[in-house]
């Protein structure tokens, strides 16, 4: 018995476009044309296997931007490749360090990846293509999990070596002489997913390859660099900052696509006094719903680990009463183990996986094949990040369809409400900054430890001595006789370093319920203690485990497997303080500020809420240590006499009001992650004894979001008046200032008010400090 | 990085920041100088004109260096090395050494060789500053110490000791093949250059580890030299604090800081000398071993098993087995010495097929009654189950070990390995013996027949017995169809035992085992009618859980299929 039948996408689509509700919440649809193949004839210089290869994968031609990328490294250009997922952009580099082997067996290439996961599918790539050209080709990947006796063969003999940029940092470049081989001959430098390296990541990449380019020189190569990037707004520059050079920027896609619908979903309003709206979830499950039923390979994207398994528990509940394709539906998250994952991709590469609940784990560029449809549960944050998801749906030829359902978060609603902001504006802009002076600062350290410095070298494109004179006086950096600068201590500088903010360490998780305890996940320690802490339900492929106990020294989390009708979410409580003003000038009745703050946060309780319906069923304590966040703020301090006449939950209600309107209108501004910006409100600062509200970066250290804050007040706070004015509802919603429910009366009003105090700056420049 | 972002917070000097209050003004120094270099960062502008190197002052490195050594200046063409050579008498009866695990071939010259760096590490930061080498010449041994002056003048350094070494050398060094060499190398590299050549390397440290670690309390060359040759050092230097001593006279151009060092260094190489004499005297081919201890003998073999040579690895056993009362109550790894060896020698000869003499000192271990009993009597209760094929004696044999195991349990020290052996290994032995008596003389389990859902016939086969649930891990097949290698999970008890909350131990996979029998069976055809419809989806192979009892009623896990009637099919010849 079936109660389903194969259907196409679009009728998928429209059926569930049809549902009453959906219909009324549907603020914009657009389809995007079908387009044609742009296809070229393979360049005449081409080696014969390598054509054959491509013969047998029976392509008739290059894509255009294919033939452009490899012209252009023919050229002897550096490129940075700039199209859609699945558009083929591999090719781009698999093609011309084939040939480069094929014209001589000694050359080699390295490959970068952000993770180990797209590590390993490339190498899998590069290999069939060498395989079907019929040419035997040294390539490996070079990670923390490739065993020890492998290393030296890699060293030694890997004409492709493929890693990331931690281990090129750690393990390669402090290490060059071992890899002498591959120095001495290595012709192109593979960065792919480029849009990944920025901010302090992306600042430390960059000096990484600064790094990787002093010592190719040193043992006579010059690698040419291919960066392969997903849609942003500034591919060029982000490209340049990060490699040091100036590249050839190729963004002209010549796959070819079917035609795709584009619809943008907003739940509707169920209470109009609170303004609260439905839970996307709910939406974008019934989305999927309508696709999986019709037989359609879809792809649903979570915000966060619980959503997915929130998402993916009601799948597989709704699909077990209507009889649907149950165990063809799987999660997909950080913390499942690479088996798991490996399974799960090749899954759907084959069909057999019909859908998949993951989070934004899967907008990189892992090959999972093409998919009918997307759903995505909340906006992802970026407009980049929200192509890049839609952009998993997208046959050659048929039909897709991807369905954005707006969560309550005011950034969502804020998207639903202004779609034209989604189609019309450009994706965001990745910045990094590899002249930090402290990222910079640490990897002088470590390229010195690598190659000496001579007098008047450069490092990237700043001269080098001043900043070795100032590491001298710390002593690990010497200036001998002769004028250089040689390492001149016990210490392994390039350990002091680590490139990611996130903590690498990782929390393991064990299922003591079977025979034999058995890990099932990992989860890093940051979020560990809002995941795995003591009694938390956690979620694994929508098997609900009991958190038995957490060894935090340890870093393992013991589990059992339960059957429970909850889970939990844990709460964490911010708190922030400045440490100092880097600049500061008055406003109309109070003043603004940059500097450098600290943020602790410290998980306190957990709430149990039911599966279904969200009530809270009790709560308990969490006990764990505190987190600190070192990192810089933009901050707004009200004058307390201008305030004088409010009441303190007025002036509460106002500050949060104006700080969340502030915070959005920010990330829109900056074209930032709406995540990068926390925002922290008190009506009495203990350290400033004023109203403050802090914008303040999630980076530890910051990526410079807050100076440029600072720089453009005038606008942001116009803005945020505006988006309160401009908005349609009554007083407060979760697109302005905020859901009424949490803020209390009139915060529109109130928020207005207290913006105009912070609006116009006064005659005078600024007050004493 | 963290350190360098504390910069104190000047400008709100009443908050209580992390700075303590008396390094604020250090600090404060510190973020100004930042400050500074941050415009410098951020504003490169054109490029300067490169610093004047600073002015040379004073008379060069290497001179002030080798006067406060005592050595010499070896100028080369980029810059100067310090050298210095100290020569004393040790006869070494090299020739002995091709009879090590390792051979040294006597034709080529020993070179001891070993380093003093600027760290631990291997990368391309760490500068070996030091190197010392060790010839013979006849019965004089000469050790050469090289030292670097100062940074620049690595190549010269390098240099000089590439001329020191000969082609047709053979290094000698402690721990040199992972650590010394390796970083010489990577020096050489560093300046372009191949590394020089020799004919062979002789690492002591793993040789050290087992001859004689046994009664060190570790293997550094220091404990190992007090402890074998009975030289005990005063006034040495910590090899930890080498490095600092180093930097410290780069900073200084102090060269007696070093004196220290090199003394250090000097024992080490003279180290390697003597331990080669020690270990050429134990080699001595006419009566092998005479002037070592048997612990170390029985090291040696040990070494000798390694290297895959049996019969020196034998009779150096057998030297230690024979000399076992010199040394009475030498423990070695917790065992008295005979009964170590025994079992070394028991292992030994189990690998070369002589099964006979290794049950005799399997024997001889178990009824010793020792800690290692309980090994004796696994080990024989293996051999006699597979090879005197007696089940009953193999089990009374197991029954044996559990009882020293659980002696050893309750005398505090639980011997793990030997319980978790005897957890599958009683169980399945028990499993033999009984299903032996019921069918009278065979010894493999009953199997078990039914039927496909379309009528066609099946086999059954079973995989193993859960004895914790006295239920049957069963294979149906559709008879004719390929057959299905038993998957690991399969074997491994998971299933319905875990379902039914007892932990079942699972099957050994020993052979002989009954996993091979299963050619079909003539009674299958006869029988399948008898069976109940519908019993198993028309798949060719499906795993099925079925209680021991033979008429049976059972449901398949995770799946709707009743199965009723899992039967025993007798052998043909009982009806």
């Amino acid at each position: 018995m079936r109660v389903y039948a194969p259907l196409g996408t679009a009728q998928a689509l429209d059926r569930y476009l049809a549902e009453p509700d959906v219909t009324a919440g549907i603020t914009a649809r657009r389809t995007l044309p079908a387009r044609p193949p742009d296809l070229c004839p393979f360049p005449e210089w081409l080696a014969p296997p390598l054509r054959g290869a491509l013969e047998r994968r029976s392509f008739r031609g290059l894509y255009r931007h294919q033939v452009e990328a490899l012209d252009a490294l023919r050229a002897g250009e550096d490129i940075a490749v700039v199209t859609p997922t699945a558009s083929g952009k591999s090719l781009c580099y698999h093609l011309p360090v084939l040939q480069a082997v094929f014209e001589d067996p000694s050359a080699r290439a390295l490959y970068l990846f952000p993770t180990k996961a797209l590590s390993q599918d490339q190498l899998a790539e590069v290999r069939d293509l060498s395989a079907l050209a019929g040419m035997d080709l040294a390539a490996a990947v070079y990670d923390g999990d490739t065993p020890a006796p492998m290393r030296s063969v890699v060293r030694s003999a890997g004409q492709v070596v493929v890693t990331n940029p931690d281990m090129l940092h750690a393990a390669i470049l402090p290490h060059h002489t071992k890899w002498f081989q591959l120095f001495q001959q290595l012709r192109y430098v593979v960065v792919d997913e480029a849009h990944t390296y920025r901010g302090v990541f992306g600042s430390h990449v960059a000096n990484v390859l600064r790094r990787l380019a002093r010592i190719c020189a040193h043992h006579g190569s010059s690698p040419r660099i291919i960066c392969c990037s997903a849609t942003i707004g500034n591919p060029k520059q982000l490209a340049e900052t990060l490699t040091g050079r100036s590249m050839r920027v190729i963004d002209r896609n010549g796959a070819p696509s079917g035609e795709k619908h584009v619809v943008v979903v907003r739940p509707p309003v169920i209470d109009e006094r609170t303004g609260t709206r439905a839970g996307a979830g709910g939406f974008a499950r019934r989305a999927a719903l309508s696709f999986l039923r019709a037989g359609r390979q879809t792809i649903v994207f979570g915000r966060s680990r619980v959503a997915v398994e929130l998402l993916l528990t009601g799948l597989r509940e709704a699909l077990r009463t209507g009889r649907g394709p149950l165990d063809r539906v799987r999660g997909y998250r950080g913390g499942y183990l690479p088996g798991e994952r490996r399974r799960i991709e090749a899954g759907l590469r084959s069909g057999e996986i019909l859908g998949v609940v993951s989070t934004n784990a899967l907008e990189l560029g892992i090959d999972i094949g093409r998919l009918d449809a997307a759903v995505l549960a909340g906006y992802p944050g970026t407009i980049a990040g929200t192509w890049q998801q839609i952009g998993r749906a997208g046959r050659r030829q048929e039909v897709s369809a991807a369905i954005l359902v707006a969560g309550a978060g005011p950034v969502d609603q804020y998207v639903a409400s202004h779609p034209e902001y989604l189609f019309r504006s450009s994706p965001e802009e990745a910045r990094l900054d590899p002249d930090n002076l402290h990222v910079l600062l640490g990897h002088l350290r470590a390229a010195t430890f690598e190659i000496p410095f001579a007098a008047g070298e450069r490092f990237g494109a700043v001269p080098a001595d001043d900043l070795l004179a100032f590491l001298a006086e710390e002593g690990h950096v010497r200036q001998a006789d002769d004028g250089r600068w040689y390492w001149a201590s016990e210490n392994f500088p390039a350990s002091e370093i680590s490139l990611r903010v996130a903590a690498s360490e990782n929390v393991v998780i064990i299922d003591t319920g079977g025979p034999r305890p058995r890990v099932i996940g990992e989860v890093d320690l940051f979020a560990a203690r809002t995941l795995v802490h003591e009694n938390a339900i956690y979620l694994h492929e929508s098997r609900q485990f009991h958190v038995d106990r957490l060894d935090w020294e340890e870093r393992k989390a013991y589990v059992r497997p339960v059957d429970v009708e909850h889970y939990t979410q844990a709460e964490l409580a911010v708190t922030l303080k400045p440490l100092e003003t880097f600049a500061e000038s008055a406003l109309a009745a109070g003043g603004r500020a940059h500097g450098e703050v600290m943020v602790s946060s410290l998980a306190t309780i957990y709430k149990k809420l039911r599966l279904e319906t969200n009530e809270n069923l009790g709560w308990g304590r969490i006990h764990l240590p505190e987190i600190e966040l070192h990192t810089t703020a933009y901050w707004l301090a009200v004058d307390p006499a201008a305030v004088a006449g409010w009441r303190r939950a007025e002036l509460d209600v106002a500050l949060v009001g104006s700080g969340r309107a502030l915070q959005t209108v920010a990330s829109v501004l900056l074209m930032s992650d709406p995540r990068d910006l926390g925002m922290v409100a008190q009506v009495r600062s203990p350290h400033l004894e004023r109203p403050v509200v802090y914008l303040y970066e999630a980076v530890p250290g910051g990526v410079g979001l807050s100076p440029r804050l600072y720089e453009r007040h005038a606008e942001l706070v116009r803005g945020a008046r505006e988006l309160i004015a401009g908005c349609p509802c009554r007083d407060g919603c979760p697109a302005c200032v905020g859901p009424r429910s949490e803020t209390g009366e009139d915060a529109r009003g109130l928020a207005r008010r207290l913006l105009a105090l912070l609006k116009v700056e006064r005659a005078s420049p600024s007050r004493a400090a | 990085m963290t350190g360098e972002l504390a910069r104190p917070p000047a400008s709100l000097p009443a908050m209580d920041g992390p700075v303590p209050a008396s390094a604020a003004p250090l600090l404060a120094l510190r973020a100004r100088r930042l400050e500074r270099l941050r415009a410098t960062v951020e504003s490169p502008g054109p490029a300067k004109p490169v610093p004047p190197v600073p002015a040379f002052a004073g008379p060069p490195r290497a001179w002030s260096l080798a006067r406060a050594l005592g050595g010499r200046v070896l100028r080369g063409t980029n810059g100067s090395t310090v050298v210095l050579e100290a020569t004393g008498p040790l006869a070494l009866p090299a020739d002995r050494l091709v009879r090590l695990p390792d051979p040294i071939d006597p034709r080529h010259p020993l070179v001891c060789l070993d380093t003093e760096t600027t760290g631990l590490g291997t990368g391309a930061g760490t500068v070996p500053f030091l190197v010392g080498l060790g010839t013979w010449d006849g019965e004089s041994f000469t050790v050469r110490q090289f030292v670097l002056p100062d940074h620049p003048d690595e190549p010269a350094f390098l240099d000089a000791v590439a001329a020191a070494i000969p082609a047709s050398g053979w290094l000698v060094s402690y721990n040199g093949r992972s650590f010394d060499w390796p970083l010489l190398v990577t020096r050489y590299r560093l300046h372009r250059q191949g590394p020089p050549a020799h004919a062979g390397h002789l690492d002591l440290l793993p040789i050290a580890r087992q001859v004689w670690r046994h009664r060190l309390p570790d293997a550094r060359l220091a404990s190992v030299e007090a402890g074998v040759c009975g030289i005990r050092r005063s006034d040495d230097l910590p090899g930890a604090l080498i490095p600092e001593r180093y930097f410290a006279y780069l900073r200084t151009a102090r060269g007696e800081l070093l004196r220290d060092v090199l003394r250090h260094n000097r024992q080490d190489v003279a180290s390697l000398a003597r331990l080669l004499l020690v270990l050429a005297q134990g080699l001595d081919p006419d009566s092998p071993g005479r002037s070592m201890p048997p612990g170390d003998l029985s090291g040696l073999g040990s070494a000798y098993v390694r290297r895959r040579r049996y019969d020196e690895a034998l009779c150096y056993f057998d030297g230690a087995l024979a000399r076992a009362g010199e040394a009475p109550g030498s423990l070695i790894r917790g065992v008295p010495l005979a009964e170590r060896v025994t079992v070394d020698r028991a292992r030994l000869l189990c690998r070369l097929g002589r099964h006979a003499e290794a049950s005799s000192d399997w024997r001889s271990i178990a009824q010793a009654g020792g800690r290692l009993a309980a090994l004796g009597w696994v080990q024989l209760a293996k051999h006699v189950e597979h090879r005197e094929r007696s089940p009953a004696r193999a089990y009374e044999m197991a029954m044996q070990a559990a009882a020293v195991a659980r002696r050893e349990r309750a005398s505090g020290s639980p011997q793990r390995w030997v319980e978790r052996d005897l957890e599958r290994r009683l169980p399945r032995l028990r499993g033999r013996l009984a299903t032996a008596r019921s069918d009278g003389r065979a010894t493999r389990p009953p199997r078990l027949d039914c039927a496909l859902a379309d009528g066609g016939p099946v086999e059954a086969r079973a995989l193993h017995d859960h004895a914790g649930c006295e239920g049957r891990q069963v294979q149906c097949s559709r008879i004719g169809s390929p057959r299905l290698a038993p998957r690991p999970q399969d074997e491994g008890g998971d299933g319905p035992c875990r379902q039914e909350g007892v932990t079942c131990p699972g099957p050994v996979h020993d052979p002989p085992c009954w996993h091979g029998w299963q050619t079909p069976h003539p009674e299958a055809a006869r029988i399948a009618p008898q069976v109940h419809a519908p019993l198993l989806p028309p798949r060719d192979h499906e795993l099925l859980m079925v209680p021991l009892q033979h008429e049976v009623q059972a449901r398949a896990p995770g799946a709707e299929i009743l199965v009723t009637g899992a039967r025993q099919v007798r052998p043909p010849h009982q009806g």
